[in-house]
């Protein structure tokens, strides 16, 4: 009897982090120790929006687990150990706020904005964002995630009625079908057109440096190593930080 | 007396567990008050009638190509053989991106087979036909698997007496082998069905998402998470229910075919 | 009789080179160590296996040969083997009306054909049971209905009963014996009961080779291969059916366990060589089967004493016990070479040199056994110049 005791509560147990767990996403592995040294952020764990995944390794080493926004805090509320995180929009950090989940003020660290890409040998003749769009295969994030939301604001803007062939749940996907010439054309952040290089040919959006994708960041509350995490996002903030996100095509931390 | 040791009730209630509180897990989350008005909503509709007309299609398909090919695989000997049957096999371990990838490569626009047909004008990618021949393509080893094992159990005997008694081949195949194969090739087009169900993987990769045309079931679920996760709760739901069906009808089709 | 199937045939990887002929109406018994081809050969005559050369020919057309090979389906022959292989998924009367429905009938014709055929065999009560809810005679008596349905120009049966128990094969053995008058049949075997109460004919394949091939009377009387002899082992009778159970050999009445004989048909009855014992002194008790027999020799096979008996002009072969022999003295002191070497006639003129007349008087005693089960013992009466054998023997109709 008190043997079904014990496994009851472990089952339990498995309850508790099964939020965690039924995500794609790996979480770190190795258990650092509870006491992060003040200097170091090795052993921050960051859970950052996919489109800073070559960013912020570069600006400071630590335990990165890259996911969409909306996920990440999804697996925050499941419990997932985290030290910062990371929202590529505010909707998602605002989110994680009202859920309890962050320590103190978040803060806004970097911009984004929506460009037009096509194959770099542009196939279905695009030549911006405009009429030229018609009928051809364009490819755009769903309106249920941030750029989708975005690409819907700088349609109307521009009085453009879109009909895309697929309505991807990730920018990257967006970017993939573009890059595999799938797709005549696609709207990506200004960040994925950066990291496909000459792989894409690039058109700005009249309107869409005016409303950016605003990037935000904070501590978890919790957070196992609560001094790296501050110093993990001094080190963001700072102009060094600044600069590397400004290489992979971030826009400065203004609203306007 | 039991016929195992007791210790073997640990690992069992563990291994059942880890199967089923996470489950067990998400139906608690299940918004069962908004249910109806959420299964009924446009987007969970369309999903779920794409869902289901992609998938009989492929299914459909799985079993045109997939019978012939497990009745000639069960009753081939030598090396071809076991290279095609490693072949049938792969797709079943392959990574569903993987899948999606070689589907890309091959009849994407700028693929092998993908660009002639562009030339001549028909264009697979972002289309439902890109949905279903990704279903196909991901389904087709477990009804040839399960369809080719139940057939080499057979052994051809029966068709071979069928034979004697004056049955032409495509006699034999309706009559006799079919028949005896019932059960397996119900169960095997039963699992055939799931797979094509929860396919995720390639489709995304090589059909894209749009709601109506290539967003399915599990796309749709995908895509909710960022939304409405109530919605993304229930329709996960709605898979959890028809694969606990299907698997239930599998496995008694299956018993069906031990009673004959 | 000319023949009708023709086989002049090799086929190299199993080393088979064989000339065979039936005459319609014939049942012949294949019989040969395992390994030997015999079932090559009903593969070869139903069209599942081509060979590599010569011809297969029914009634002058040529199935198979270097010009062609009609495929199985395009044959009329059925099959019956060790397992009935009825198909699961059909009832009884759809497994038999499959061949008839396959060759062209319609659905109700096939049926009507299939039910005349249960009936026929009495399984007409069991024609909508699944093949899983037969017994196995039964299943197998459903097979050979199946077989039957499609009126074969051959009925090839490979080893129809060697699967079934003992206790009903004689019962199906009896049913089919009746299905064959009239019918071609190939019947490989390895039962001698079945060459006994099938057969016309009787034909032995070693190594792929026909080793011996002639009347079952005629090969059991002198085998010609150690395989044959051990084969038959057994002794065999024929005659003519008196009753239903009994059989008329000479002037001698055999009472036997085959009921149903056809009276005024020839049967055969089998009498197992340990069932026979030997008596100078008339046996005690009634026995039911009592004749007259002359022994003819004696030979040794280190615990067994072989004697070799004549009942109306067939020959008999019996097997005691040393000892029993010389109790009956049967033989003469440690004269045992003088069997080996020596002619029939001239070991009884010796054996009647050294023991007087009364040696002649010799009266043999047998057990009855029915398919290997000792049923009672008979005894022996003495008679001038013999031994009378009692015997209920399984019979056959030939």
């Amino acid at each position: 009897m008190k043997r079904f005791a014990a496994l009851l509560a472990a089952a339990l147990l498995m309850t508790g982090c099964g939020g965690g767990a039924s995500t794609s996403t790996p979480e770190p592995s190795e258990s650092s120790s509870p006491v992060a040294s003040a200097a170091g952020t090795e052993d921050v764990i960051v859970f950052a929006a996919a489109s800073l995944n070559k960013a912020f390794p570069e600006i400071a080493p630590a335990k990165y687990s890259f996911d969409g926004s909306s996920g990440l805090v999804d697996q925050l509320q499941g419990g997932a150990p985290a030290d910062v995180f990371a929202s590529a929009d505010k909707k998602n950090m605002d989110r994680a706020v009202s859920e309890g989940l962050i320590e103190g003020e978040p803060v806004l660290f970097a911009t984004n904005y929506l460009g037009l890409v096509t194959p770099a040998d542009n196939p279905g003749e695009i030549t911006g964002f405009d009429s030229s769009l018609d009928g051809k295969k364009l490819v755009i994030c769903a309106a249920d995630v941030p750029c989708g939301a975005a690409t819907l604001k700088v349609a109307e803007a521009n009085g453009l009625t879109l009909n895309p062939v697929s309505e991807e749940s990730k920018v990257t996907d967006v970017l993939g079908k573009v890059t595999a010439g799938e797709a005549d054309a696609g709207l990506v952040y200004a960040t994925d057109a950066a990291s496909a290089g000459d792989k894409v040919k690039v058109f700005d959006i009249p309107g869409a440096e005016d409303d950016p994708n605003t990037y935000w960041i904070a501590s978890v509350k919790g957070a196992p190593h609560a001094e790296g995490a501050t110093e993990f996002i001094t080190l963001v903030t700072e102009p060094d930080g600044a600069a590397t996100l400004a290489k992979y095509g971030f826009g400065p931390a203004t609203t306007e | 007396m039991n016929r195992y040791p007791r210790w073997a009730w640990l690992p069992f209630v563990g291994g059942l567990a880890l199967l089923a509180v996470p489950i067990l897990g998400m139906l608690t989350r299940v918004p069962w008050g908004r249910l109806p008005e959420l299964l009924i909503s446009p987007r969970s509709l369309e999903a779920l009638r794409l869902s289901l007309f992609t998938c009989l299609i492929s299914t459909g398909i799985v079993l045109i190509l997939g019978v012939p090919t497990a009745l000639v695989l069960a009753r081939s000997r030598g090396a071809w053989t076991t290279a095609a049957r490693t072949l049938v096999t792969v797709p079943m371990v392959l990574p569903p991106v993987v899948a999606g990838l070689a589907l890309l490569v091959t009849f994407g626009r700028r693929g092998l087979i993908g660009a002639p047909l562009s030339q001549v004008g028909i264009e697979i990618g972002f289309t439902t036909a890109a949905v279903i021949l990704a279903q196909s393509f991901v389904s087709l080893p477990f009804l040839v698997v399960s369809l080719e094992g139940a057939l080499r159990a057979s052994g051809g005997e029966y068709e071979r007496v069928a034979g004697n008694l004056g049955a032409s081949p495509s006699r034999v195949f309706w009559k006799v082998t079919l028949p005896i194969a019932g059960p397996a090739l119900a169960s095997g087009t039963a699992l055939a069905f799931a797979r094509s169900l929860g396919e995720f993987g390639a489709t995304l990769t090589f059909a894209g998402s749009l709601q109506g045309t290539t967003r399915t079931l599990p796309l749709e679920i995908y895509l909710l998470r960022e939304s409405d996760s109530e919605l993304a709760l229930a329709l996960s739901l709605v898979l959890i229910v028809v694969a606990i069906l299907i698997v239930g009808l599998a496995t008694r089709l299956r018993a069906w075919g031990e009673y004959v | 009789m000319s023949d009708w199937l023709r086989l002049d045939v090799t086929v190299r990887d199993r080393d088979l080179v064989l000339g065979l002929g039936v005459a319609q109406g014939e049942t012949v018994a294949i019989v040969g160590p395992n390994g030997a081809g015999k079932s090559t050969v009903l593969q070869l005559v139903a069209g599942s296996l081509r060979p590599d050369s010569g011809e297969i020919r029914l009634g002058g057309e040529i199935l198979s040969g270097p010009d062609g090979h009609l495929p199985p389906h395009r044959r009329r022959f059925s099959y019956v083997e060790q397992r009935s292989l009825l198909f699961p998924h059909l009832n009884v009367l759809d497994n038999v009306a499959f061949g008839p429905r396959s060759r062209g009938m319609t659905k109700a014709e096939a049926r009507q054909r299939a039910m005349d055929e249960l009936r026929t065999l009495g399984l007409d009560d069991l024609a909508s049971r699944r093949p899983a809810a037969l017994s196995g005679g039964q299943a197998q008596r459903a097979a050979i209905a199946r077989a039957l349905a499609i009126d074969p120009q051959v009925l090839l049966l490979d080893e129809p009963f060697a699967a079934l128990d003992v206790t009903v094969s004689p019962e199906l053995r009896r049913l089919l014996h009746d299905r064959l008058i009239d019918r071609t049949a190939l019947l490989v075997t390895h039962d001698v009961l079945d060459v006994v109460t099938l057969a016309d004919r009787l034909v032995a394949i070693e190594s792929g080779r026909i080793v011996a091939d002639g009347g079952v009377e005629e090969i059991f009387a002198a085998p010609p291969t150690q395989f044959l002899a051990d084969f038959v082992g057994i002794n065999l009778l024929h005659g003519i059916a008196d009753t239903p159970d009994a059989v008329r050999i000479g002037d001698q009445l055999l009472i036997g366990t085959g009921d149903r004989l056809v009276a005024g048909r020839p049967a055969r009855a089998t009498v197992a060589p340990n069932a026979i014992s030997v008596h100078l002194e008339p046996p005690g008790g009634s026995p039911r089967n009592v004749l007259p027999a002359t022994v003819t020799g004696i030979a040794s096979h280190g615990p067994i004493a072989e004697v070799l008996l004549e009942v109306g002009g067939q020959r008999l072969r019996a097997e005691l016990t040393p000892t029993a022999v010389s109790e009956l003295r049967l033989v003469p002191n440690q004269t045992v070479e003088l069997a080996e070497g020596s002619s029939v006639a001239e070991l009884c003129e010796l054996l009647r040199g050294a023991h007087g007349p009364e040696f002649a008087r010799i009266l043999a005693v047998s057990a009855v056994l029915i398919d290997g089960k000792r049923m009672a013992d008979a005894a022996i009466v003495p008679v001038h110049e013999g031994v009378i054998i009692d015997v209920l023997p399984p019979f056959a109709g030939g």
